[in-house]
This record gives C-alpha cells, sequence and structure tokens, in this order.
C-alpha cells in the first residue's frame, strides 16, 4: 500500500518534471529540472528494489551528466565570432518557437503514444510474480548464483560473470566515448565559418603543445567552499574504494566507484590550483588509465583462454571455481573502476579546457 | 593447437581488435598504430576466412562467453550467413584500413592520428560484435560501440559541417539504438529471455501479442534509421559527404551492410518469417520502402552538385534493392538480398576510394569543377565508371548479377511487377552516372572561368598536365601518378588561392599533390575492381554463398555444434 | 474501506508502463522539436530514461527486496525466490545508463565544436549561415 503510494507520488512528480523541461527554453533551467528528473527517477528505482541501477542513475544523472552539461553551458568564456558581446551559451536563442512543442510533434508524440499504450494491454501487470521473465532466466540466477559464484549481490553476479562479455562492452563504449572527446576537444584544430567571408576556413594554432591543466586559477576559489569541499575529498575517493570493493556484498561496483573516484578528482581539481593537481596526476595517467581498465578486462579474458576456459570464464583462473569467480570478478571491476574514474577525470577536464593552443606534433605526456 | 585455435575463432574475430584499440591510443606513436591497425585488419581477414572456411567444411560455431551456457549466458553463434557477412565487412575493412594510410583529408592533426585510429578499430570491432553475436542485449552494446565511434569518425571531416552532421546522426542514431533497446525489452518481457534463437523458440510457442508486434515495430524503425531504409535515411547523405574519405569508405562498405544484417536476422530467426511477413504486413511495408528509395533517390542524386554526395544518394538507392530482396522473403530473394550486399560493398567503397582519390587530388568534390579530369587521373576515373556501371546493372557487372537474381526471386514469388522499379531505378542511376561520364570525361578542364559559368580554353599549364599524362601512359604507374600530381599541386594552388577564401592557410594545409598516388591508395582500389570484374563474369562463388547463407537463415539445418 | 485498499492494491497494474510510455513521447517531442541543441541532447536523455524505466518496472516482483540474497555461500531456497526482483534488467539497465551517460559526452563535445565552429548552438541560427560547399579537401 504504502509502496504504491509513494510509487504513484514519484510517476507525478516525474511527469510534473518532464512536462516542465518541454516547456522551459533556458539551457541551465533545463539542465537543473533534468539533474531533479534523475534524482526522482532514481528513487524510483529504489521503490522498485534496483538499488545497483539506483546508484548508478544518481551517480551519472545526477552527478556526471549534470556536471558536464554545466560545463557546456558556462563555456561562455570563449572567443565568439557571433556578433553580440555578452553571449551566453545557448542563452542568445531566440524565441522563435512559443515554449509549448509545435503541433506535427505533438500530435506525432501522440499517435505514438496511443499506439503504445495500446500495445501495453498484453503486458504483466505490475509486480506480477507470474509474469515470463521470472520464470526463465531470473530463478537460476536467483538460486544458483550463490553457489555457482559466491556472491551475495546478485546483479553483480549477473553484470560481472553471466554476462561479463555486456560489460566489457560497457567498459569499452565508456572508453570510445573518452576517446571521443578527447579527439573532439583536445586534437581537432577549430573550425570556424566567418559570415563576412563565404567559405570555411581551418584556423590551426601553433604554439606550446596542450597542457590539460590550462586552467591556472582555481574554478572555485570561495574560501569557506575551498576548506569544506577540500576536507570532503579524502572522504569521497574512501567511499569510493569502499563501493570499489563491497560491490560484491551491497549495491555498487566498479562503475559506481569509478564515477564517485571521478569526482573526488575533480572536486580537488575544482578547489586546488593546475600546478597541484598535475603534481597528483598527469595528463599521460589519465589517457594510460582509461586504456589500462580496459585492458585489463580483457587480460582477465584473455587469461581464461590459456587456462584452458572460454573468454572471460573466471573459474579457469583459480582452483576451486567460486575462487576464480571471485578473482575474476574482482579484477575486472577494478577494470571498470579504473577506466570509468579516469574517463570521468578526462571528460571533465576536455569540457573545462579552455579555448587552448592546438599542436600538431606532440602526443601529450 | 589449431582445434584450440578454430574453438576460439568467433571470439576472437571481435576481441583482436577490441583490445588492440587501446594498444594505439597508449603508445602514443602513429607509426605503431598504423601497424597496429593494418595488421589488425589483417589478423581480422584472416579469422573471417578460416570461419567461412570452417563453415563450409560444415560446422556451426556456437561459443559460449564465460563458459556460461546459451540462455543465461551470451553466445556467439557463427553459421552460413554469419560468416558471409563477417567474410564481407572484414574484406573491406582489410582495404579500407590500407586505403586509410594514404592521403587524408580529415581534420586531425598528427598527434591525434592513434585516437583516430583507436576509434577506427573500435568501430571495426563493434561492427563485427553485431554479426557475431546470438544474444539481442549484446546485439545493442556492440551497436552503440560502433555507432559511437562513427559518429567521433565522421566528425573528423575538415568542413565544419562535419561536426554537424555527426550530430544530427547521433541524435538519430541514438533514438534508433533506443528503440531497438525498448524492442529488446518488450520481447525480454513476453519471453523472459535475450537469446536470439531461445527468443524465435518461444515467440514461435506462445504466438504474438500486441506487445510482440510492438516489438517488431520498434525494431524496425531503430534498425530502419541505422540501415538508412529509405524514408529513415536522413542522416547518410550528410554523414558520408562530409566525413573524410577514409571513413566514408569504411561505413559504406560496413555499417550500414551490418545494420541490414542484423535486420534479416532478427526478422528470420528472431520474430520468425512467419511473423513478420505473414501474420505482419512487413513484406509490403518493406517492399514499398524500397520501392520508393530505388525511384527517388537517384532523381536527388542526379541534382546533386557534389560528387561524393551523389554517391551517398546512390548508397540510399543501393540499399533499397537490398531491402527489396529482404522483403520477398524467400530463400531466393534473401539470396538476392546477401548477393547485391556483398556486390554494393565492393563496387561502393571501390567508388568511394576513386572519389576519395580524385578529391585529393584536385580539392574539390563539386562536379561542375571537375571536368576533365579523367584525363589525368585516368586510373582513379575508369575504376570510379566501373563501379557505376555496376550501380546501374550493366551486364557483365556484379551489379548485374545481384539485380538479375533480384528480379528472378520476385518473379519467382509471381511479384513480377517488381521488375519494374528495379528497371526504372537502373535507368535513373545511369542517368547520374552518365553524368559523371560526361563531366569527367568530355567536358574540358575547369577553369576559373568555368567556375563562373562560362567554359574557355584550359590553362596551359593543364594542358601541359593533359600532355605529361599521355606521354606517361608508357611508364609505371608510379611515374605517372607523380608527373600528375606534380602537375595537380599547381592546379589546386591557384584554384583554391581563386575561389577560396583568403583565410586559408595554404602553408598549413596538408599538401595537395606533393606526394604521388601512394600504393596504398591504388592497391586496394585495384584489388577492388578486380574482385568486381571476377565476380560480375564469374558470380558462381558469390552467389553460392549467398544462396547457402540464405537457406541457412531460412531453413536452419539441425545443428551440428563444435562447441 | 477494503475497497478502497483493493482499488489502491490493483492500481499500479499497468500505470507504470503508461507513464514511462508518456516519458517516452515528452523524451522524443523535445527531441523532434527543440532547436537547442543541449535541450535535445537533455530530450535524449529523457527518452532513454523512459526506456530503462519500463526495464525495470517489467522486473519488479510485489513484495519482493533487491537482488541481494542475505546469506552468501548457500543456494536459496527455490520458495524464496519469489522474493526478490528480477536481477536480469537491473544488469542491463546498468549497461543502458552507462551507454546514455557516453551518447550524451559525445554529443556534448561535438556542441562545443559546434559552438566554436558556427558561434551559435541555436539550429535557426546555423542555417542562418553560409551555405558552404565541401570543397577543400586538399
Amino acid at each position: 500500500m504504502i509502496n504504491t503510494v509513494v510509487d504513484i507520488g514519484l510517476l507525478g512528480l516525474l511527469l510534473a518534471t518532464a512536462l516542465l523541461m518541454m516547456r522551459s527554453q533556458s539551457p541551465l533551467s533545463i539542465t537543473i529540472l533534468s539533474s531533479i528528473y534523475s534524482l526522482i527517477i532514481c528513487a524510483l528505482f529504489v521503490v522498485l528494489d534496483a538499488v545497483d541501477v539506483a546508484f548508478t542513475e544518481a551517480a551519472v544523472g545526477a552527478g556526471i551528466s549534470s556536471v558536464l552539461f554545466v560545463a557546456v553551458i558556462r563555456h561562455d568564456d570563449e572567443p565568439s565570432n557571433n556578433k553580440r558581446g555578452n553571449n551566453k551559451l545557448g542563452n542568445d536563442a531566440p524565441e522563435l518557437k512559443s515554449a509549448w512543442p509545435s503541433g506535427l510533434s505533438i500530435c506525432l508524440g501522440l499517435a505514438l503514444g496511443i499506439l503504445l499504450i495500446s500495445g501495453t494491454a498484453d503486458m504483466p501487470l505490475y509486480g506480477d510474480p507470474a509474469a515470463a521473465i521470472h520464470h526463465y532466466l531470473a530463478p537460476r540466477f536467483l538460486g544458483q548464483s550463490g553457489a555457482e559464484i559466491g556472491i551475495p549481490n546478485v546483479v553483480t553476479s549477473v553484470l560481472a560473470s553471466y554476462r561479463g562479455y555486456d560489460t566489457l562492452g560497457e567498459v569499452v563504449v565508456i572508453f570510445t566515448a573518452g576517446m571521443a572527446v578527447l579527439l573532439l576537444l583536445a586534437f581537432m584544430p577549430d573550425q570556424k565559418i566567418k559570415s563576412e567571408v563565404e567559405g570555411v576556413s581551418t584556423t590551426k594554432r601553433r604554439g606550446k603543445p596542450p597542457r590539460l591543466w590550462s586552467r591556472r586559477t582555481p574554478l572555485i576559489a570561495n574560501p569557506v567552499l575551498k576548506t569544506v569541499l577540500l576536507r570532503f575529498v579524502p572522504i569521497v575517493i574512501l567511499f569510493a574504494l569502499y563501493v570499489q570493493f563491497h560491490g560484491d556484498y551491497g549495491p555498487g561496483g566498479g562503475f559506481q566507484a569509478g564515477i564517485i573516484f571521478g569526482v573526488g578528482l575533480i572536486t580537488f581539481g575544482l578547489l586546488a590550483d593546475s600546478e597541484k593537481l598535475q603534481n597528483v596526476i598527469s595528463e599521460r595517467m589519465v589517457i594510460s588509465g582509461m586504456a589500462f581498465g580496459v585492458l585489463l578486462y580483457g587480460a582477465v579474458g584473455v587469461a581464461a583462454l590459456f587456462f584452458g576456459g572460454n573468454f572471460l570464464d573466471y573459474s579457469v583462473l583459480s582452483e576451486s571455481q567460486t575462487a576464480g569467480q571471485h578473482l575474476g570478478i574482482f579484477l575486472i571491476e577494478l577494470g571498470v573502476g579504473i577506466t570509468v574514474a579516469s574517463t570521468m577525470l578526462s571528460l571533465f577536464i576536455s569540457f573545462h579546457r579552455r579555448h587552448f593552443n592546438q599542436s600538431q606534433d606532440e602526443f601529450p605526456g | 593447437m589449431t582445434d584450440i585455435l578454430s574453438r576460439h575463432l568467433p571470439i576472437l574475430q571481435v576481441v583482436v581488435a577490441l583490445l588492440i584499440a587501446p594498444f594505439c591510443v597508449v603508445l602514443g606513436s602513429r607509426n605503431l598504430a598504423r601497424i597496429l591497425m593494418v595488421s589488425t585488419a589483417v589478423i581480422m581477414f584472416a579469422i573471417s576466412v578460416m570461419l567461412l572456411v570452417g563453415v563450409f567444411n560444415g560446422e556451426v560455431y556456437s561459443y559460449q562467453l564465460g563458459g556460461w551456457a546459451a540462455p543465461w549466458g551470451i553466445e556467439y553463434r557463427v553459421d552460413y550467413l554469419t560468416a558471409f557477412v563477417l567474410f564481407t565487412i572484414n574484406l573491406i575493412h582489410l582495404l579500407a584500413s590500407i586505403f586509410c594510410l594514404g592521403r587524408t583529408d580529415d581534420n586531425i592533426g598528427r598527434a591525434a592520428r592513434p585516437v583516430f585510429y583507436t576509434a577506427w578499430l573500435l568501430c571495426i570491432a563493434g561492427l563485427n560484435g553485431m554479426v557475431v553475436t546470438n544474444d539481442a542485449f549484446n546485439v545493442f552494446v556492440f551497436l552503440e560501440i560502433s555507432s559511437l565511434s562513427t559518429y567521433v569518425l565522421i566528425s573528423c571531416g575538415r568542413d565544419p559541417k562535419a561536426i554537424l552532421a555527426a550530430y544530427r546522426y547521433l541524435i538519430v542514431g541514438a533514438v534508433g539504438a533506443t528503440f531497438i533497446l525498448l524492442s529488446i525489452g518488450l520481447l525480454y518481457m513476453q519471453t523472459g529471455t535475450l537469446n536470439i534463437s531461445d527468443l524465435s523458440r518461444i515467440i514461435a510457442e506462445r504466438g504474438s501479442d500486441r506487445t510482440i508486434i510492438m516489438a517488431l515495430s520498434f525494431f524496425i524503425i531503430g534498425i530502419g534509421i541505422k540501415c538508412a531504409i529509405f524514408p529513415l535515411h536522413d542522416w547518410l547523405p550528410n554523414a558520408y559527404s562530409f566525413a573524410p574519405n577514409s571513413v566514408t569508405v569504411l561505413l559504406s562498405g560496413t555499417a550500414t551492410k551490418v545494420a541490414l544484417y542484423v535486420m534479416l536476422r532478427f526478422l528470420h530467426d528472431l520474430f520468425g518469417a512467419n511473423f513478420s511477413f505473414t501474420e505482419m504486413p512487413l513484406d509490403i511495408v518493406l517492399i514499398l520502402c524500397a520501392i520508393l528509395g530505388m525511384l527517388l533517390a537517384p532523381i536527388v542524386a542526379l541534382r546533386e552538385s557534389n560528387l561524393k554526395r551523389m554517391f551517398a544518394w546512390s548508397s540510399v538507392a543501393q540499399i533499397s534493392y537490398i531491402v527489396m530482396g529482404i522483403g520477398i522473403g524467400t530463400t531466393a530473394g534473401t539470396a538476392a538480398a546477401l548477393l547485391h550486399l556483398f556486390n554494393h560493398s565492393i563496387i561502393k567503397v571501390a567508388i568511394f576510394m576513386a572519389v576519395g582519390i580524385v578529391i585529393a587530388r584536385t580539392g574539390t568534390a563539386r562536379i561542375k569543377l571537375l571536368g576533365g579530369v579523367a584525363q589525368r587521373h585516368r586510373f582513379a576515373c575508369y575504376a570510379m565508371l566501373f563501379g557505376g556501371l555496376g550501380l546501374i546493372g550493366i551486364p557483365g557487372t556484379v551489379g548485374f548479377v545481384s539485380k538479375w537474381v533480384l528480379v528472378t526471386a520476385a518473379v519467382e514469388k509471381g511479384w513480377w511487377w517488381l521488375a519494374i522499379p528495379v528497371l526504372a531505378g537502373s535507368l535513373a542511376s545511369a542517368a547520374y552516372i552518365w553524368r559523371i561520364v560526361e563531366t569527367l570525361w568530355t567536358k574540358p578542364i575547369a577553369t576559373d572561368d568555368a567556375m563562373d559559368g562560362g567554359g574557355s580554353a584550359p590553362l596551359d599549364a593543364k594542358a601541359e598536365g593533359g600532355s605529361a599524362d599521355i606521354a606517361g601512359s608508357k611508364k609505371s604507374p608510379g611515374a605517372i601518378f607523380r608527373e600528375r600530381s606534380e602537375f595537380d599541386r599547381t592546379r589546386i594552388k591557384d584554384d583554391t588561392r581563386k575561389y577560396l577564401p583568403a583565410a586559408v592557410d595554404l602553408e598549413h594545409t596538408p599538401t595537395t599533390g606533393g606526394t604521388p598516388i601512394h600504393i596504398v591508395e591504388w592497391l586496394p582500389l585495384m584489388v577492388l575492381t578486380g574482385l568486381a570484374l571476377w565476380f560480375g563474369l564469374n558470380a558462381s562463388f558469390t552467389s553460392d554463398l549467398a544462396l547457402r547463407a540464405a537457406a541457412s537463415l531460412i531453413n536452419p539445418e539441425p545443428m551440428n555444434l563444435s562447441q | 474501506m477494503s475497497s478502497v485498499e483493493a482499488w489502491f492494491g490493483a492500481l499500479p497494474g499497468l500505470l507504470n508502463y503508461w507513464v514511462a510510455i508518456i516519458l517516452l513521447v515528452c523524451g522524443l517531442i523535445i527531441v523532434m522539436d527543440s532547436r537547442n541543441l543541449i535541450k535535445k541532447l537533455i530530450g535524449l536523455n529523457i527518452f532513454q530514461s523512459a526506456v530503462f524505466l519500463l526495464f525495470i518496472t517489467m522486473g519488479k516482483v510485489s513484495q519482493g527486496h533487491p537482488p541481494i540474497l542475505p546469506s552468501i555461500p548457500r543456494s536459496i531456497m527455490p520458495a524464496a525466490i519469489s522474493n526478490f526482483s528480477n536481477p536480469l534488467p537491473h544488469a542491463l539497465i546498468l549497461t543502458a545508463i552507462v551507454v546514455g551517460v557516453a551518447t550524451t559526452a559525445v554529443g556534448l563535445a561535438l556542441i562545443v565544436r559546434i559552438r566554436r565552429a558556427y558561434g551559435t548552438i541555436h539550429e535557426d541560427q546555423i542555417a542562418d549561415k553560409p551555405e558552404v560547399e565541401p570543397e577543400i579537401m586538399p
């Protein structure tokens, strides 16, 4: 009963937030609404028993995503060739449209929605224990993973072992995104379309090789914030380590830990000045870290091949099956954590980097 | 040893590229990254050949990842169809990655080259993963790997519009991928499993309901975006024309083809042909889209002023032939689709390579400015023409073979009227190919005046270039190319100074003609042209392969697992 | 009283799916309709999270618990299995969330570069910029 009330309340909040987001025109307020939306859906996930997913959604949707959006929106200190002087990104958008969406997309959306809702008629009801999905694969995961893998968190068992290959794919996706952002924001020279001249110019700046920490002054200069937040950094990092190594027993795991770890370092980056942070972590370390996690994950898989098992078959890594599974899951979660933490750091840095000089010849580090 | 190796072939096909990609960026050296990339391509091609041979010997590979049995763990599975598509895309990838070593026209400096190669390898790893896997959710994961790297590869183009094209493709592509995810979710909700063979069995047992119909429709929209099926093709012309040439070459031969494979696999294997084509009117829908595409896209191509974009539109048209084959749904129709998938990959990749060579040498993709180019880039232009003839479907080319098989399949099913749009589409493609021929061969060499609208005599320098060409025709290809490119460099510099804004820093743009057409550029082009010639005249190998692949999809034989 | 309770008991029914579908449509409308590139990306996020909600809802079992086993080494009794929600959708959606944030990051990087090239992130203003053929391809 209480569950139902909470569920319905959260659904209502979600809808309200989504409608507000449709209406809002300012990128900053949409971003803030989107992080609220993430928190609500995160609470909903808890109600729906998906604690691991909620954890991830909180870290990703309300955390990293919002940080990235804000980083892009406040990235307004670049020289702009827009004629307006104090041009804030996105806020210069002319109000060509009314705040509400146009008729065509509403119609399309409504048509799709009605079609979809009519399609729900054959779906199993909420929480129905007789639904097909609870009777085929899930009983084995719930019933056997204790004996086969030996860790209490079944989500981790599924994620890291039964479907470990998907997780390898997931790490590779993160790695790909890291590489993509690095390529787009760090390596490519900027192009500009000039409104006066009919044409395109590829401007290439020569100069010092790009430095990851090009911002010399800390982003947060307020002494109160600085003092308080600086105390938090070690706690955040400690918590990340807890989440990393306790993921087998409770909600959490490499991915969440990686994000939290990354956030800890990002906070430090916001507070400390550039030299200090560069002493802690160099650019080369960040890039290598992204690759190292993937390689560690892959190495576990390849090691299984050499021990005579299939790819990612952890059971062959040690004498007993569960010991092998423990070892394998530990290592791959570590790989996930390293890649995710480095990628988060790299994303943050890339988005906060000023318009910097492009080097043609030097690889960073 | 070979036994163990052959057992692990399906996973090696994907994991080699997946794990070598990070090395490229860690090592940070451009030359090492190049070596790694090409050797990976060689290894992957070798693996795909081994798989094809293995399948010919009657094996069906089934590989349990993590050692977990199929519905609980993820399964890799290689049958005729899989091996056929793997062979196609890895062949194209090998040639494309050799081509990629040549002149580049992207917007990344030398320092970023390893990262570019990393994205390249991840893209092809993702595509291979989509083909090999027999798990619906795994398809989504690898689809995303390849999509994300595709977006960034496209954005490497020099024109700022490349970034815009990449962004628009990202939005559309992500919506498509999410539709696929939704479809997988609905299927899972009704069946409780994610394994494709398992899903197909359960769907056949329990019958369809509204949720499964929803799943099918979302899947078709999602994968239709990735395949660029006619009304959902919007991203393709922009993405292909603004991406760097090497990327266009790679994508045109692999990305859409893999999406088409996934569609075929899901329709026949997962949903079941009975459900997709008999219960649901999917055959009509697909054939309608195909007819529209094959008639309308060539018309747009005909009006296109940019050479690369024109051929991108032609890709939309050619994909329609494959979709028509899929829509026919019979073994013969599917075989026609697969045959055209292979044949179109070969000719379109060859065309884009030739286009890339021409664009890199002349510095322009505007058809108007390319008048008389064939006199200087004879090899590239003849390769382009030969590919173009294949696109039309002139007898003796690969295009004819696949269109013939397609029409035969349609007639066999009693839908003889499908021959009309096929023929009309071919005529329409003849029109745009003729336009190219007319410009490249017969028009006078573009000059400043020609640019402004009036044709005039070639400049002296260009006449010299022409004569050097004639004189060089008896020399070794390298010498000819060297002379031609020397000539081109002067031409492009004059041209760019004239036409492009003063802001362009010519000293810092990589020199256009300073180096000859390198072996890495003409070799893959020559191989592809040779293959197209061979398979056009002697189609027994490819059509046999396509027929077997189609048969394995539609009437799966009892399994002979090699696990 | 009991009728109210029965009504509440039956209420979630398909409601979660419906809300997920409405959110999905909202997200899609934002993606289709918005001219601001950042808003488009956020619309994409809503659209994706609606699908996540659908997945997670189907894994829920009434009166169930999060799929974390109380006792480690022993297998749980078959009868107790139905006390836990289905872990598989959770694992899938974890992966999908990561894929979503990766897509967002790449999209944002592209937006930053679009802004550098065009000076705006508004599609109408981008369309105003001079139409240029990609002709320098040296």
